[in-house]
């Protein structure tokens, strides 16, 4: 596994790929935190810290553990509860440090662990087999570079968001088209601008 | 004027019976999950291409959304406050596991269809919110009404959107690719249907066409908030009649006597 | 005190209720698990061979190393007769990977192929796919294989990564009388294509030798030989440069008296072919034979630019002569190129081939696609370099060929 591989899994995972626009995970934070450029902030590296941890956490998990002892259809489970403990300990954190940030990001916290990006990334380096082509150790930071290009594709796009959002919120829109279905159009054709970066690496 | 005094008892007994039928019915357009309560749009948006593929969803959420209903319903005076949120994440992702590994079974087809979207039920938030706001508060039985009812709802959103997205892209709807029933087919099929459009297959036709159905159910909500509102204003103005009419004829008695 | 332990029992009791729950769910499903995943790993198997019998299968994994081949599966029908064999292997490249399954019958001929999962980045393969790039193989020799130039233009990474896969699958055919004697003659060889060639007296065949790699190694002109009233198929073997390796016998039963007369010139091995004089007592027909190969191939003086430039064959119209043969090789832009070009007596040019490259198959397309333009030209400066865009040195090296073929054409034959 060459560095190349390695930087296209994050270009592709950020972009090509792209967890929120292409691949459906994310939308429900993705739709409702990005009404503000500021709080987005603060709620994307949250979500891109959490979901970097938890893949490493849950893909060694699943291999040194699950795997050698063969109950791997435990893997959901398993997933959950260690994004759980992941998403406990990032609000104590927060708390400590921050109380302002804490007070804004309000329910917020503890509904990233409900954010199926997180687990999504996580489930899918299992599913895509790394092992089957590489080993162990290079399969592990493939499943890093992945995770890391997806938090920050899902940072990426929940940012671009919220500036569209902004704007969105101040125009004239009929009654019925306003807040989510007028975004879920505009979220549409950002995928379709997204699709233009396929085939790319 | 004598007003009639409606005894409270009937109203009372008649909302009791329509109770259950209308938990059962209000997740289809008052309650909707996706269209109205935005839950699970994740899946909503990624297993809807085709007609087959939402109502499968649909059934493994329902089956999920009832089973844990049921069993919080049952434990929930013996769960401390402290670890519910944990707990149910538990028994949520126990039977998300069942339904994967019987749909990997005996549904491969519609397993190799949903992919990921299967252990990811389990962060549908319409599962953990039912159980955290009806669930842990009410009986077995209405928590299994409520369950239906809202998985109900869920599966006719998931199908709305599939067979919008499967007719625009292919101008068909296909039935038996994913479920073993032994027969395979479509329900409409336009061969020489000249509109079809492969950007409906895709992701932005899913953002789309939620967006149209999600701008829908909003105008028939905006239509019955106007319509509670103009009802509203009526009475108020009939009340305000009524007021008159009251201080006319008590001037008019008193000018007599 | 009692709150903690009331909360540790409860999660204890919902942990092992729910483990119990799914360990109760997964004894049951299990075996309809694993049934499925071994049908759908079958579903390739029996697109290719409708007949198979699916319980008995031979497999040697153990064979394989080293290779991109991951498997070989001897193929029977349910009276237990062998149908073939199934080469299962898989690579991956900056796209992807791909696991392909090539089904070839006992003499080795390919009948499918075809892949069983892939993820290459999207529309590449569905591309090739659409434009027959795997029906193109079905009926082809394994051995010799083929692929089709105009549906991986623009794919090119996938059908490297392809091609790779059935070049290993190549190497492994074991049991190719063709490939074992040629090998005794001239050990670098893994692999031999066919070339079609006009050839004097002697040969109908032309074979060119490459080693694993995929380096021409060497020639090998194929013709029948009288031997004691039978036909026998011998080849004339040398390396790239023309120094004579041997004689192959290109079939299993060679009697021994046939062996005993190719061995007595095994003196003349590793000797340039144009130099050997050959000695008295030998086996006529091969001494007819090994002559005609020695007039076939005549080494010319070193052309600047071109590595080595050869005579090949005569041109012929029946029984009259009407043009010659020149093989050049000179460094392309990845590698050595090996063309041909045909003149005719009236110096005019016939055919430009390409015989062996490893360019880039993108941009050596422009090269093969104006080909056909140096056809009727007698004199190749009339030819226009400037239709190569962007394979500039590819087609320049092309050129130099013709150049150099048509030079010494003119020169040899007196203008």
């Amino acid at each position: 596994m060459t560095w190349a591989v390695f930087f296209t899994a994050i270009v592709s995972a950020m972009l090509i790929n792209n967890v929120v626009l292409l691949r459906f995970l994310g939308v429900c934070p993705f739709l409702g935190v990005s009404k503000k450029t500021d709080s987005a902030f603060g709620m994307s590296i949250a979500v891109m810290f959490v979901m970097v941890i938890a893949s490493m956490v849950s893909y060694l998990l699943y291999y040194l553990i699950l795997v050698p002892l063969e109950i791997e259809y435990v893997q959901t489970i398993a997933f959950i509860l260690v994004i759980a403990s992941l998403v406990q300990l990032v609000e104590m954190f927060i708390k400590k440090v921050s109380k302002g940030l804490y007070k804004s990001l309000g329910i917020y916290l503890p509904l990233i662990t409900t954010n199926c990006a997180i687990l999504g990334v996580a489930v899918q380096n299992i599913a895509d087999d790394f092992v089957a082509d590489y080993t162990l150790m290079q399969s592990f930071l493939l499943s890093v570079g992945t995770a890391v290009g997806a938090a920050l594709g899902f940072g990426l796009v929940l940012f671009a968001f919220a500036a569209i959002r902004e704007r969105l919120d101040a125009a004239d829109i009929p009654p019925a088209w306003k807040g989510v279905p007028v975004s879920l159009i505009v979220a549409g054709i950002m995928a379709l601008a997204f699709l233009g970066l396929g085939g790319i690496v | 004027m004598a007003e009639k005094t409606i005894p409270k008892k009937t109203i009372k007994s008649k909302k009791k019976e329509l109770g259950q039928l209308a938990t059962l019915t209000k997740g289809f357009i008052r309650e909707n999950p996706v269209f109205v309560y935005l839950l699970g749009l994740c899946p909503a948006l990624a297993v809807t291409r085709t007609l087959e593929t939402g109502f499968g969803m649909g059934l493994l959420v329902i089956f999920v959304l009832v089973m844990s209903n049921i069993v919080v319903s049952l434990i929930r005076n013996f769960i401390p406050t402290e670890v519910k949120i944990p707990s149910y994440i538990v028994i949520i992702s126990t039977f998300v596991t069942i339904v994967g590994l019987v749909t990997e079974a005996y549904l491969e087809a519609l397993h190799a269809s949903l992919g990921i979207f299967i252990p990811l039920i389990v962060v549908n938030c319409l599962i953990l919110a039912r159980a955290e706001s009806f669930a842990s508060k009410n009986k077995v039985f209405s928590s299994v009404v409520d369950g239906l009812g809202m998985g109900l709802g869920f599966t006719f959103a998931l199908m709305l959107i599939g067979l919008t997205r499967e007719f625009l892209a292919t101008g068909a709807i296909a039935y038996g690719e994913y479920f073993p029933i032994g027969v395979k087919g479509s329900l409409i099929n336009f061969d020489t249907y000249v509109f079809k459009m492969g950007v409906f297959d895709g992701p932005a036709g899913g953002f789309i066409v939620i967006g149209l159905w999600l701008a829908v159910f909003s105008a028939i909500q905006l239509h019955r908030q106007n319509k509670a509102e103009i009802a509203k204003q009526k009475m108020i103005e009939e009340k305000k009649r009524i007021a008159l009419e009251r201080k006319r004829m008590k001037e008019s008695a008193g000018e007599q006597a | 005190m009692l709150d903690k332990l009331k909360i540790a029992a409860v999660l204890l009791i919902i942990g092992t209720m729910s483990g119990l729950m799914i360990w109760g769910t997964h004894t049951v499903t299990r075996d309809r698990i694993e049934e499925n995943r071994i049908r759908k790993q079958y579903e390739t198997f029996v697109v290719i061979f409708p007949d198979m019998d699916v319980s008995i299968i031979d497999d040697h994994r153990d064979e394989v190393e080293h290779s991109l081949i991951t498997e070989i599966i001897t193929v029977y029908d349910r009276v237990g007769q062998k149908l073939g064999y199934l080469y299962i292997g898989s690579g991956t490249n900056t796209r992807g990977y791909i696991d392909l399954v090539i089904g070839v019958d006992t003499n080795f001929k390919v009948i499918k192929i075809t892949t069983s999962s892939f993820s290459q980045s999207p529309g590449y393969l569905e591309g090739m796919r659409d434009a027959g790039y795997f029906e193109y193989f079905s009926d082809q020799a394994l051995s010799e294989l083929d692929y089709k130039a105009d549906a991986y233009s623009g794919s090119t990474q996938t059908h490297d990564l392809i091609k790779a896969i059935i070049e290993s699958a190549k190497l492994l055919v074991a049991g190719d009388p063709v490939l074992e004697a040629l090998k005794d003659a001239h050990p670098d060889v893994e692999r031999y294509e066919h070339f079609t060639r006009h050839f004097e007296t002697g040969f109908d065949e032309e074979l060119i030798l490459y080693d694993a790699q995929s380096v021409i190694v060497g020639f090998a002109f194929v013709g029948d030989i009288d031997h004691q009233g039978t036909e026998y198929r011998v080849a004339v073997v040398t390396d790239a440069d023309d120094v004579f390796k041997g004689f192959a016998a290109l079939e299993d039963d060679v009697p021994a008296s046939l062996t005993t007369a190719l061995e007595a010139f095994a003196g003349h091995v590793d000797t340039v072919l144009e130099a050997i004089e050959l000695g008295e007592d030998l086996d006529a027909a091969l001494e007819t034979f090994f002559l005609n190969a020695q007039q076939l191939v005549e080494t010319s003086e070193r052309i600047i630019g071109v590595s080595r430039l050869s005579r090949f064959s005569g041109i012929y119209d029946g029984d009259d002569l009407i043009g010659y043969v020149y093989r050049g090789s000179i460094r392309g832009h990845n590698g050595q190129l090996y063309v041909d070009v045909a003149i005719g007596l009236d110096d005019v040019i016939d055919v430009v081939e390409i015989v062996h490259h490893v360019e880039s198959s993108g941009y050596f397309k422009d090269v093969t696609d104006h080909l056909d333009d140096y056809m009727g030209l007698d004199d190749p400066e009339d030819y226009d370099t400037d239709v190569y865009t962007g394979s500039t040195v590819s087609g320049d090296a092309v050129y130099n060929v013709v150049k150099a073929a048509h030079d010494y054409h003119t020169e040899r034959n007196g203008d």
